[in-house]
């Protein structure tokens, strides 16, 4: 699929903005249960 | 969507210049979303072949009390591996190859937003399924711990632990931008007039769906990397013996395990949601509550996790807690089993196979669904908890539930893949044997765990025999039965009637799919058509 050709400039960023903020909150569920587990292991 | 006018044009027909490249790389390369949606399906298809083939070595084992065939071990490893494999390599990846499929044609867009991402999560994929299954064949034998991997006891799995573990990240991670890709098609791709509630059904499950999957999937990921880390790096996040808590991966897995349910579910309830109006020739019965049911499903999906774990022992307010949150998820279920039923109320009814199997998943998927509020009520379940009335229950869910929504999926847009309509007198006769194996293989062990059977054991008292022998026959009765399914599927590609454009009679203004010609063009919706 050519699409880049076909999809205007906001929308392209649209997409790349929406893309960046899921693959943060799935990297920051992670990280956050991961640290919430190393706090409750603390001594 | 039924009232939805369709305006411009909505298919192009200038691209044949732009069609696929050939040989191997054409799949390898591709970034078209129906080849991506096709390599998801077959892949889905053998991973349900290789997941089935193992519950049968589990089913021949069960076959007659003592040791039969395997040992203990190897039951072990077999009951593990079938289930991660039905569960990450069947059942989402087919829900995932339809999504690729019909939510671009669903919603006029001409692919998904992310096309080298979707290549990319497909083959991730390959490769994750592929390193679980050489995990077989490591020293120590594959994973034996259950799907749930529970520590101490998957501690013990030999050199097959850091293959399976890092087999799931790479599920994991796929599952994760196919999801990605899935809401950034959706929210961004939608042709003009198609606001979200005059979304298809299918659609809208979809992207609830995705939701539910970068939520949980990145839980589980962490989860098996304390694992991890437990096992080779010292730490004791699981191991009593340093200060941790196994009790902890429980709470942490099903918070994940839970919602993982719903999302192999809710595309099923998307699909039964377009099925059943076409083949009652009707509206679908109160699509906006259908809408927010499945949100509310969804909601819901994350406040019961403990309901797994009522044995553990917990406060009681606990208890209350996950026993009542439990069992008001039956009321958006019960608004969409109704829907469904006021859909087909005065409809002009006709029973072509996808609606057979649309009719089967209501009655049977409301079994399983009857049972798990039955485990919902937390004295009672003290006795159900880790037999085979649980196995019975979650194999209702998702087989006469997930598997047969996606096999009426397949049978409802098959011709408008292929442009070939499918053996209908052979759909009607797999069918048949399908709905009435499935009841033989699973109905008997309500009764064997009513009765104390414990799930997860290779052999059992005699007293259990009769049951295990039927279920048993009810199972390499499905099996073969979808042997005849993999033959009308390959048939059907290779030829047959030809198919209309709108395929069903009473797919009458009911989604873009059906606006497009059958087979579906390579490219499709390079000009957005317009809703109204």
């Amino acid at each position: 699929m050519s699409q880049d050709g076909h999809l205007d400039g906001k929308r392209r960023r649209n997409i790349r903005r929406t893309t960046i903020v899921l693959a943060l909150v799935a990297l920051g569920i992670y990280v956050a249960f991961i640290a919430s587990a190393v706090m409750k292991a603390q001594p | 969507m039924s009232a939805t006018q369709i305006h411009g044009q909505v298919a192009a027909h200038g691209h044949a210049d732009h069609g696929p490249a050939k040989g191997i790389m054409r799949w390898l390369t591709t970034t078209n979303h129906k080849d991506i949606g096709t390599m998801y399906l077959v892949f889905s298809l053998i991973m349900f072949l290789v997941g089935g083939a193992m519950a049968l070595v589990v089913r021949a084992e069960l076959f007659m009390p003592g040791m039969q065939l395997v040992d203990p071990q190897f039951f072990n490893t077999m009951t593990t591996v079938h289930a991660l494999i039905m569960v990450f390599g069947a059942v989402m990846p087919a829900t995932v190859g339809l999504g690729n499929w019909m939510i671009p044609l669903q919603i006029g867009a001409p692919d998904m937003a992310l096309p080298r991402m979707n290549n990319f999560s497909f083959w991730l994929l390959v490769s994750a399924f592929t390193l679980l299954i050489l995990s077989l064949f490591m020293p120590g034998g594959g994973p034996a711990a259950g799907w749930t991997l529970y520590p101490p006891l998957v501690l013990q799995t030999g050199d097959a632990l850091p293959l399976a573990i890092f087999a799931i990240h790479l599920a994991g991670a796929s599952s994760i931008m196919g999801a990605i890709n899935i809401i950034v098609t959706i929210m961004n791709l939608r042709a003009p007039g198609m606001t979200l509630l005059k979304m298809p059904l299918f659609v809208w499950t979809w992207l609830i769906t995705a939701y539910l999957l970068i939520a949980v999937m990145p839980v589980f990921a962490g989860a098996v990397t304390m694992l991890l880390t437990d096992h080779f790096f010292g730490t004791t996040f699981f191991a009593a013996s340093g200060g941790g808590d196994p009790v902890l991966y429980q709470h942490i897995f099903w918070f994940f395990g839970h919602p993982e349910v719903y999302i192999m579910i809710l595309p099923a309830f998307g699909i039964v949601s377009e099925i059943i109006p076409t083949f009652s020739r009707k509206k679908l019965f109160g699509y906006d509550a259908m809408v927010y049911a499945t949100a509310s499903i969804a909601f819901l999906s994350f406040i019961v996790w403990a309901h797994h774990m009522f044995t553990v022992g917990m406060p009681l307010a606990g208890m209350m807690f996950f026993m009542l949150s439990t069992m008001l998820i039956a009321v958006p279920t019960g608004v969409k089993v109704f829907n469904w039923t006021a859909t087909m109320w005065k409809g002009s009814l006709s029973f072509e196979t996808p609606m057979l199997f649309a009719l089967a998943f209501l009655f049977l998927f409301t079994i399983g669904g009857f049972s798990g509020l039955m485990m919902a009520i937390a004295p009672v379940d003290f006795q159900y908890h880790d037999t085979y009335f649980i196995v019975a229950h979650f194999h209702y869910v998702l087989v006469p539930g997930a598997v047969f929504a996606i096999m009426a999926a397949v049978y409802y847009w098959m011709p408008k893949w292929t442009g070939h309509m499918y053996d209908e007198k052979l759909a009607k006769i797999h069918f048949w044997m399908s709905a009435i194996f499935v009841n033989v293989l699973f109905f008997p062990q309500h009764f064997l765990g009513l009765a104390g059977m414990p799930r997860r054991i290779p052999d059992y008292s005699t007293q259990f025999a009769d049951w295990n022998m039927v279920s048993s026959i009810g199972g390499f009765g499905f099996g073969l039965s979808q042997l005849l399914f993999v033959y009308i599927v390959i048939k059907c590609a290779r030829g047959g009637a030809p198919a209309t454009d709108k395929v069903w009679e009473g797919a009458f203004n009911h989604g873009l799919e059906w606006t497009v010609p059958s087979p579906a063009p390579y490219h499709t919706f390079d000009e957005a058509p317009v809703v109204k």
